[in-house]
This record gives structure tokens, C-alpha cells and sequence, in this order.
């Protein structure tokens, strides 16, 4: 029976301290300030107040699946970039995505490159909101690519190419942007495992 | 009272207030992702960001760059805040960098290694690497040493942080792949402004075509000739010499920083220019009141439009299917010409033939001895 009372003391303080965790993980602050009914309580007004924190621009990638290609095949391949911004920021200043890449070169034998231009381009990018977030999308003007108007790169690790600015007031949220990336590997190429690397830079619009 | 007693004493108590206790703490852990400030970071990996410490004073709406004014000779001492973001321990290397204008302009960040000559050898960082346990950040102090002999007007460069270690490779089975490895790059900017006369000024120095499978476009060989950043708008209109309607194409250009120049590419939409000399008549306002008007002529050859090859653009035939104008009258005029001869030639040797049968005739008959 003692172990019983025991029992009802610690389920209630259990309870306050989950609910203390949440409202605290929250990060929400609600706070009545004000406020009050008229006369004959027929109407209340109460202000609720909502402090929201700025957080930080971030980006979230990973290494695309690599590309596999038979010398000869008629189709060259393509993949996706995953890629995505992260702009808890709440300043709406915008923010600018670009890249640089190196030359493509062979694992065994470094004296097997691939060219540093016509070898990849971006050729689609429809910028979205990451699922069940919601966002302010960039502005699609400076922000999508389409296979008539494809970015290609120049991989020599110092040339930039500017893949999205979100432009002000926009590109507020989790945005992915995953650009397709198309390859172009020569017919001349050796045969081999070849690799680059892609800096993808982020920085708050000026 | 006796079944609560008696439910508060059996084992299944003990599961249901774990339960419990674990689905709000998961609830809660919800709402953090839902609501916090943090970014989403890639499992298992640093995610390293920047922000200035100390704001400029021009810089009122947000916090995310540095906005210095300083005089030549100065040293201005300020603070950037590195921060973990991610979810595992890392060193964020830090560099100070240039900027320049990106080939389809914007701001691009010279990397690291690249040779600094602006903003980015004007800095030097108290610390250039720091070790961020997740969600730990470090305020780093930085001095800018303006030159004495500094330009005029506005400079822009940053500082870079990334991950120290190298980006993991991926690879699958097989002997005949592309691997790419990624590395994430954070650049807060500095706009610094140095005193003395401002100047807007924008320049075209020509107009280039070129082509790739399914695209087509005008490189614009524009410098920001002035001090100041620019963002030039406005429009290209190329027509050709066979009375076809003008295509007008926009111009947004993003930032173009001063000092630099680069080869705007203005892309063909619909369909390819065809082979021939086209006219280009550029119109780009910028800063106060500016517009830069430039016109130049440049020619589409077969070569460059055998290079599309495929949708989504279309191509016209790579021989024009019609002539010009003046190229028509004048093979009218010397078709005419040719029909006149051939015709005259046809009619006076029409005419020597008669007259020299009409001589046979009076000679066989004695005209002339008549005569």
C-alpha cells in the first residue's frame, strides 16, 4: 500500500517535468499581456505575444550516388545534386548558392582527366519547399534552370557558378533545390574511376 | 479506489508510464524541429556558419554581413561568431577571401587557395581553425588593415569557413564512374567602403554568339568600369538583314561588382538564330538614372548552329531558306539582264541571217548588176 502512495507522488512529478520539457523544446513563448473583457462581457480582447528566434543559413548535402557510364553508350548520364538550404534566419536578406568544381580526374592514374569544360552542366533546378515545411520560395527568375538555358560549369576548382539567388524577402525556410547535373564524358576518355570535388558555398545577400 | 489501487500495483503501471514519458519527450522533440532556430544538419556531419558580431551601422535590416566605412591607412577590429550547426564535432577552417563578379554575374568568393589581392589580404584572423562541439559556437576576432593607396568606393570580400577534413568519397562497384565528393562552403560578406569621389559606370566591349546541345546564347562582354556595385536591367534587341521581326531579349543582371568584367550570356529562347549577320542593340539601365546603349553586329555560322543538334530548341535550317532582298534584285537585275543579252544576241543573229539570205537572193536573181 505505501508503495502505492509512493507511486502517485512521482506520476504527477514525472507529468510536470514532460510537460516543462515540451514547452521549454518549444521555444515558444506565449505571454498575455493586456487584454480584458468590456463591460458586459459580450467581447474579450487578448494579445497573445510570439517571440520567434532567429536561427542560422546553413546548407544540408551529401555526395550524389555516382555516375556510371560504358564508354560508347549513347546516353550520357545524369543525376541529381542533393541540396538543400536551410535559412532560419527570419531576416529575409536573401541568400546567394554557388559552386566550384574540379577537374575530373582518374583515381589510378592522375594523368587521365576528363575536360574541364563541356563535361557537366546543370540543365533543370525547380526549387520546393522540403517536405511538410513550409518556405517562401526564391524567386524563380535568378532560381530554376531549364534544359534551354543550362549552367554549365567550368572545373577548374577557382570558377564560380552562381546557382540561385533567392533574391530579398524570399528563399525563407527549408528550400531544396537538388539540381540535375548532366555529364558529358568524351569518347576518348580511358576507362576508370574518375573523381571531382564540388564546394557549394552559401552566403547571406549584400 | 480498490481497482485504481489494484491498477496502480500491477507491472503494466510501470509500462504505460515509460510509454507515456516517452512519446511526449518524443512530442517534444517535434516541436524543437518544428520551431527552433537550428538547421537540419546532415547525420554525422559539422555544418559550419558564420555571423557578424558587431553590425554596421548601415546595415539596419539584418545581421548576416559586415557594412564597414573606414579610411585608408585605418585597422578596424571586428568579431565573427562561428557556429556548429551541425550534429558532429568538427574544425572549421576559416579563410579571408576576395569576391568577384560570377561569369553570369552575382558575387562569387575566390577560394582559399586562390591569390588575394582586396579585402581578402586585408584581413587577418586571430584563429584559423576551431574545434565546434555540435550546436558550440566561438566568437573570432579579425582585423581589416585598409591600405593607404586603397581605391575609392566599395570593396567586397569575406570570410570562409568549412570543414578541415576532407569530404568522404562515395563510390559503388564497378570500373567505369564519376564520383563527386561534396563540400559545404559558408562566406560571410564585408562591403567595405572607402572614402572619395563614387563613380557608376558600365561598359560594353562586344557581343559574341555561342552554342551547345539545345541552347543558343549572346555573350555580352560587359565591365563595371566604376567604384560602386551595380545591377544592370534591360533589354537586347537583335534583328537581321532579312526583315524579320526584331527579338527582344531581358536583361536581369544580378550584382556586378566594381572593377570586374565578364561575358554575360543572354540565352535564345524558342528558336536558334539561323545562319547569318545580325544587328545587337544593347540597352541596360543602372545605378542612378545610367543607361548604356551599344550596338555591334556579330554572325551565326552553320558551325555553331550544327552544335544545338537538339530539342528543346529549335533549329532553323543550317542554309537560309530565303535569299535577302537586295541579294533578289540584283539576281533579278542579272537574270534580266542575261534574258536581254541572250534575247538581243538571239534577234541580231536572227536578223544577219535574213539580211544574208536576202543578198543570196539578189545575187541569184541579178539585182546588183540591175542596179
Amino acid at each position: 500500500m505505501r508503495k502505492v502512495y509512493l507511486k502517485i507522488p512521482i506520476l504527477v512529478a514525472s507529468c510536470v517535468l514532460v510537460m516543462l520539457l515540451a514547452l521549454s523544446n518549444i521555444g515558444l513563448a506565449f505571454a498575455r499581456d493586456g487584454g480584458g473583457c468590456n463591460k458586459n462581457n459580450t467581447s474579450c480582447t487578448d494579445e497573445i505575444a510570439l517571440d520567434i528566434h532567429a536561427g542560422q543559413l546553413s546548407i544540408t548535402t551529401s555526395n550524389p550516388d555516382p555516375f556510371i557510364y560504358n564508354l560508347g553508350d549513347t546516353t550520357q548520364p545524369s543525376g541529381a545534386l542533393p541540396l538543400t538550404i536551410n535559412d532560419n534566419t527570419k531576416s529575409g536578406s536573401g541568400w546567394t548558392v554557388s559552386l566550384t568544381m574540379t577537374q575530373f580526374q582518374a583515381e589510378n592514374d592522375h594523368s587521365h582527366e576528363l575536360p574541364k569544360s563541356g563535361t557537366v552542366s546543370f540543365t533543370a533546378m525547380s526549387p520546393a519547399c522540403s517536405q511538410n515545411t513550409t518556405c517562401t520560395l526564391p524567386a524563380s527568375s535568378s532560381c530554376s534552370i531549364s534544359s534551354s538555358a543550362p549552367l554549365p560549369i567550368k572545373m577548374d576548382g577557382e570558377t564560380s557558378l552562381q546557382l540561385c539567388d533567392s533574391g530579398k524577402n524570399a528563399g525563407m525556410g527549408d528550400i531544396v533545390l537538388n539540381p540535375t547535373m548532366a555529364l558529358a564524358v568524351p569518347a576518348n576518355a580511358f576507362a576508370g574511376i574518375y573523381a571531382s570535388f564540388i564546394t557549394v558555398t552559401v552566403t547571406p545577400d549584400v | 479506489m480498490r481497482y485504481v489501487l489494484a491498477f496502480l500495483r500491477c507491472k503494466f503501471w510501470h509500462t504505460l508510464l515509460i510509454a507515456v514519458f516517452c512519446c511526449t519527450a518524443l512530442f517534444a522533440g517535434t516541436g524543437f524541429m518544428a520551431f527552433g532556430s537550428n538547421a537540419q544538419a546532415a547525420a554525422g556531419e559539422p555544418v559550419f556558419s558564420l555571423q557578424p558580431v558587431i553590425y554596421g551601422p548601415a546595415v539596419t535590416e539584418a545581421s548576416s554581413y559586415f557594412a564597414i566605412a573606414a579610411a585608408r591607412g585605418e585597422s578596424v577590429q571586428e568579431k565573427v561568431r562561428v557556429t556548429n550547426a551541425g550534429s558532429a564535432t568538427g574544425t572549421a577552417r576559416l579563410s579571408p577571401v576576395d569576391a568577384t563578379t560570377a561569369p553570369s554575374s552575382g558575387i562569387a568568393y575566390l577560394s582559399a587557395g586562390q591569390g588575394q589581392h582586396d579585402v581578402g589580404a586585408w584581413i587577418t584572423l586571430a584563429v584559423r581553425q576551431v574545434t565546434l562541439a555540435p550546436h558550440q559556437s566561438q566568437v573570432v576576432q579579425f582585423q581589416i588593415s585598409i591600405p593607404k593607396d586603397g581605391r575609392a568606393g566599395q570593396h567586397v570580400g569575406g570570410i570562409a569557413v568549412q570543414d578541415a577534413a576532407l569530404p568522404k568519397s562515395t563510390s559503388a562497384p564497378g570500373k567505369n564512374q564519376v564520383q563527386i565528393n561534396v563540400q559545404q562552403r559558408y562566406v560571410v560578406p564585408i562591403v567595405l567602403t572607402l572614402p572619395g569621389p563614387q563613380s557608376e559606370a558600365l561598359a560594353a566591349a562586344g557581343i559574341q554568339p555561342s552554342s551547345g546541345p539545345g541552347y543558343q546564347y549572346l555573350l555580352v562582354a560587359l565591365s563595371n568600369t566604376g567604384n560602386l556595385m551595380l545591377k544592370p536591367r534591360g533589354s537586347l534587341q537583335v534583328t537581321d538583314d532579312q526583315g524579320d521581326p526584331p527579338r527582344n531579349l531581358t536583361i536581369n543582371l544580378d550584382t556586378f561588382l566594381p572593377q570586374t568584367s565578364i561575358n554575360y550570356p543572354v540565352y535564345i529562347q524558342t528558336e536558334a538564330l539561323a545562319v547569318g549577320t545580325y544587328q545587337a542593340a544593347l540597352a541596360l539601365n543602372y545605378g542612378h538614372n545610367h543607361v548604356l546603349r551599344y550596338t555591334t553586329t556579330f554572325t551565326i555560322t552553320a558551325q555553331q548552329l550544327q552544335k544545338i543538334v537538339s530539342a528543346p530548341l529549335k533549329v532553323p535550317p543550317l542554309v537560309p531558306s530565303y535569299l535577302p532582298l537586295w541579294l533578289m534584285i540584283l539576281l533579278a537585275a542579272l537574270a534580266l539582264l542575261v534574258i536581254a543579252g541572250i534575247s538581243g544576241l538571239f534577234t541580231w543573229r536572227l536578223a544577219a541571217r535574213s539580211a544574208r539570205g536576202a543578198r543570196k537572193v539578189g545575187a541569184r536573181h541579178g539585182w546588183n548588176r540591175r542596179r
